[in-house]
């Protein structure tokens, strides 16, 4: 099945660097990845592991400032958007990959009407009159199932719900037919009955206009509802890459199979819960060898070698020098 | 499992705000007429979403807004004492807060933020204070000489093992975790709940532990209350309330939880909740949560439900189990799994599960 | 730093200044009338009525500077307990405290502190209760909005949830976060504060003769600018050097401690 598609966003050896007191330091590298049409890849990760980071380098957020540099290819139908210039970037933003994020409330404007922020994001790529644009507004907004659509176009911001504004969002985003979306976070600051409807719509968004999709999270649970393959991000690094069953059912990394455990569940035994002890290196404390090591309880001296993403099979790879042989220590 | 020694109490608790909408003033209920009961050495899970007033009921537990209604620390009646009686009363009830990077003043030492509460209710000199804050310190897992450092030299949590240690400072019976965990990590705040654990048993402490989070609720909790719109649902025993849920809305909510194992997640029919949270200052009337939930009758938008007991313990607040397809206290996973069974008088336009 | 060493300079001077000055500073010799800079005996000169200016300066420095604190220290006490209160207890307390706070700042300063120097008597430290009030509403603002920005913080809410009484709550959580810019402000408002009392003193209202200050002998000096202009630029320069010091010392403190109380 996935032979047959073609990587719709190819991501080579992303490396994002900080000036810190003048020193050069890598918070992301070694970051590789692609992101097939109509395919879900998960980037999920702990706070500070640099998923985010990885995504707005992508899009120009950051890399592009003063005191930042990015470095590797990320090519998307053809190009190197790490490559593009402002305003060839801009006129893909919003356009062929749209972006959505954690706070609703911030990413609009309270003093404008909804149904015209989302016209405005349509006319700035598309030549369309105004009143065109409106309808094509109330269109996306009937297709994010905001209901009465017509008269809520006409609404400010402040008179909906987090679910409801994060549907607006969705709802800019799509207006244009991108043919990417980048998601971060976005339902990690709402309510988790609202959760479920929103990776609902995203899941039948995804299915009905084809997109794919980059989302970000460090939710475990939300990755197993709606991606089809995840990469594991640990301290700048992504330390384990697979499908979405796959990684789950047999995790390769000891990361990924600690931050399993640690989930805590409403079925199932009532156990004391994991933990995984110490917390993550800081940019400046990054080491050549395995970052995750200090906290392993599997690791070895020759865990302080370099490590690399290694490709175990096709669409799967694991950063871990150990390959398999930690999984004979786990005590289940 | 429950001693009738009950630490803590609440009967017919209200909590209402004045508040401006388009230009005239108005009365929001974020609490309507909470009965809870904290027994010695259990924890109460408050369980609810944003609007469901748990964080409301805290602030008026600990007299940080005003309320109506009896509250009771183990068994006298505090509700209409004035401030400065209820003072010596805080002792016996502390909170621990969500933000661990606000809840301790920047400019005090870890040292004098836990010490405060000395300061105010006892008369200890200096030297047994910090003598006492070592303690303390040592009893969440912190080294006691952390009490000449100041907040910022820590991480989240730690901070939150320090706001900890300054609320089990005074002895208290009762600890109110509004939150407590939600702002850390997986890993960090599993670290927090196993200490708050531990800290039970060693110190004899009662918590109430306010959450969104269910699993967390259902892994630290002995009882649980399953709040919407100010009022409780649901409560009942934890294994009861995640085994054999009484109530839509608990289902609805336990359903929502996404499981971390993509097989499961993906084979679970999804219950979702049509529309928003309705406006707190005009609620529906009959059953608050009618106009959202997927078994609604006829009945549930005309009349309050009723408090049915369950088998198993705990109430549930639901037409279900005395009108329509009478659940008679069986769990509403009954109608979801086999809805052709037992499939709800449908009323016109909201018989379907729908976004 | 420099704003620093140079007040110390500037105080240690005024304090001593007494016991200092080469000739008395109010004896007039009216054969040595406005002497010019240079002239034997006199470094810098003497003024109309012979007297030598660099006594006066010595002397009208002391003065000024303890002028500066009086008026400084006015202005703090009547503000920083307002602004507390009005801060912290909100709601009408509030409103009539900003009510009188925004009348006050209505008026140009130093009219209004010409009014009420006026009304109180022409002597010095009339003068400086008239700058302390008038200067006091800014004071009032400053220490109501850090209260209020501090106020909304968890921490207090936690010290309510512990049953700290409110005024300890004040002293204790509040006043520090209050403390970091009301020294910043202070410095910079007894450079103000010098300044007006120098316009006081210049239209007469302030110091009375024969006492000086360096605003009174800015005073004097004007009538005889034309013939004499070196007794207006000396007290012209102290006052500048003063208040410039007093902003850089400001400004020093703002930086240091900004670093401190960011989280």
């Amino acid at each position: 099945m996935t032979n047959a598609k073609d990587a719709l966003l190819s991501v080579e050896n992303l490396r994002l660097e900080i000036d810190v007191n003048g020193v050069w330091t890598p918070v992301v590298e070694d970051v590789s990845f692609e992101v097939r049409q109509g395919e879900t890849l998960g980037l999920v990760g702990e706070s500070g592991s640099g998923k985010s980071v990885s995504a707005m380098s992508l899009m120009g957020f950051m890399g592009r400032q003063r005191g930042q540099r990015v470095s590797g290819t990320a090519t998307f139908q053809g190009r190197d958007l790490l490559r593009l210039n402002d305003r060839e970037l801009e006129s893909m933003r919003g356009n062929d990959i749209a972006m959505v994020f954690q706070e609703p409330m911030t990413s609009l404007d309270p003093a404008f009407k909804v149904g015209n922020q989302i016209a405005a994001g349509i006319r700035v790529h598309q030549d369309v009159t105004a009143s065109k644009a409106k309808e094509m507004a109330i269109e996306a907004m009937d297709k994010v199932r905001i209901p009465n659509a017509r008269v809520r176009a006409d609404n400010y911001p402040h008179e909906f719900s987090g679910g409801m504004r994060q549907r607006v969002l969705i709802a800019m985003a799509i207006a244009n037919n991108p043919s990417m979306l980048i998601a971060d976070e976005p339902t990690t600051a709402l309510d988790v009955s609202v959760q479920a409807q929103i990776l609902t719509l995203l899941t039948e968004m995804k299915e009905d206009l084809g997109l794919a999709m980059i989302f970000i999270t460090h939710n475990m649970g939300v990755v197993a509802d709606i991606c089809d393959r995840l990469a594991v991000m640990y301290a700048g690094q992504i330390v384990e890459e697979g499908d979405v069953f796959e990684t789950f059912a047999a995790p390769q990394h000891p990361y990924t199979d600690r931050l399993l455990a640690a989930m805590p569940r409403i079925t199932g035994p009532r156990g004391s819960l994991e933990w995984i002890p110490g917390s993550p290196p800081r940019p400046t404390d990054f080491s050549a060898g395995c970052r995750f090591a200090p906290r392993c309880r599997h690791r070895l001296e020759s865990c302080e070698r370099p490590t690399t993403l290694l490709e175990i099979s096709p669409g799967r790879s694991n950063r871990c020098l150990r390959g398999t042989t930690w999984m004979e220590e786990r005590e289940s | 499992m429950s001693t009738d020694n009950i630490v803590m109490q609440t009967e017919d608790l209200k909590v209402s705000f004045p508040v401006r909408r388009a230009g005239h003033s108005t009365i929001v209920q974020a609490v309507r007429g909470v009965d809870i009961k904290l027994r010695a050495g259990e924890t109460l899970g408050l369980v609810g979403e944003s609007g469901s007033g748990k964080s409301t009921l805290a602030r008026a537990l600990m007299r940080l807004i005003p309320s109506e209604g009896t509250v009771r620390l183990g068994g006298r009646d505090v509700s209409h004492l004035k401030a400065s009686a209820f003072r010596k009363e805080r002792k016996r009830i502390q909170m621990v807060f969500q933000d661990p990077y606000s809840s301790l003043n920047p400019s005090l030492t870890v040292g004098a933020s836990i010490a405060e509460p000395l300061k105010v209710h006892t008369k200890l000199t200096a030297a047994e204070r910090a003598e006492r804050v070592g303690e303390v310190l040592t009893l969440v897992g912190l080294n006691a000489d952390y009490a000449d450092r100041y907040p910022d030299e820590f991480s989240g949590g730690q901070r939150q093992r320090i706001a900890i240690a300054r609320a089990i400072v005074l002895n208290p019976e009762v600890l109110v975790c509004d939150e407590a965990v939600s702002a850390l990590d997986v890993s960090t705040q599993n670290q927090v709940i196993n200490l708050l654990e531990e800290l039970r048993d060693k110190i004899g402490l009662s918590y109430l532990f306010i959450s969104h989070d269910l699993a967390v609720v259902r892994h630290i909790s002995d009882y649980v209350a399953v709040m919407y719109l100010g009022e409780i649902v649901e409560e009942g025993p934890v294994d009861r309330i995640f085994e054999a849920a009484a109530h839509p809305y608990t289902q609805v909510l336990m359903n929502a939880v996404p499981i971390p194992d993509p097989v499961a997640q993906r084979a679970t029919t999804k219950l979702l909740l049509r529309g928003d949270i309705p406006d707190p200052t005009n609620p529906p009337v009959g059953c608050t949560f009618h106009q959202r939930c997927p078994f609604a009758m006829e009945i549930c938008g005309q009349q309050v439900p009723p408090k049915v007991e369950i088998p198993g313990g705990g109430i549930a607040k639901c037409h279900l189990h005395t009108s329509g397809p009478v659940l008679a206290g069986r769990p509403i996973s009954t109608l979801t799994e086999s809805p052709a069974a037992t499939s709800p008088v449908p009323v016109s336009g909201h018989s379907e599960f729908s976004l | 730093m420099a704003g620093l060493i140079t007040l110390c300079v500037l105080a240690l001077v005024a304090l001593v200044a007494p016991w200092i000055t080469p000739y008395d500073p109010y004896a007039s010799d009216l054969n040595a009338v406005l002497l010019p800079p240079g002239s034997p005996g006199h470094v810098l000169g003497t003024d109309e009525l012979g007297r030598d200016v660099a006594s006066r300066l010595l002397v009208g420095g002391r003065v000024s500077l303890i002028a500066a604190l009086q008026g400084t220290v006015i202005a703090l006490l009547v503000g920083v307990p307002l602004g507390l209160v009005a801060g912290f207890f909100g709601s009408w307390v509030d409103r009539i405290i900003m009510f009188f706070t925004d009348a006050l700042m209505s008026f140009p300063g130093i009219l209004l502190a010409m009014a009420i120097a006026g009304i109180l008597g022409p002597n010095l430290t009339n003068a400086m209760v008239a700058i302390g009030i008038v200067t006091a509403p800014r004071a009032i603002r400053l220490v109501r909005g850090s209260v209020l920005g501090t106020r909304e913080d968890t921490y207090i809410e936690a010290a309510r949830s512990i049953g700290t009484p409110s005024y300890q709550i004040v002293v204790r959580h509040i006043l520090p976060n209050v403390l970091a810019p009301l020294v910043v402000f202070s410095a910079i408002l007894a450079g103000t504060v010098m300044l007006i009392e120098a316009g006081l003193s210049f239209i007469g209202l302030g110091v009375q003769p024969p006492e000086a200050s360096w605003g009174a002998m800015l005073g004097n000096a004007f009538n005889y600018i034309s013939r004499s202009p070196w007794l207006a630029v000396y007290p012209g320069v102290c006052i500048a050097i003063s208040v410039l010091a007093l902003n850089v010392l400001g400004d020093g403190i703002r930086d240091s401690i900004g670093k401190k109380v960011r989280r």
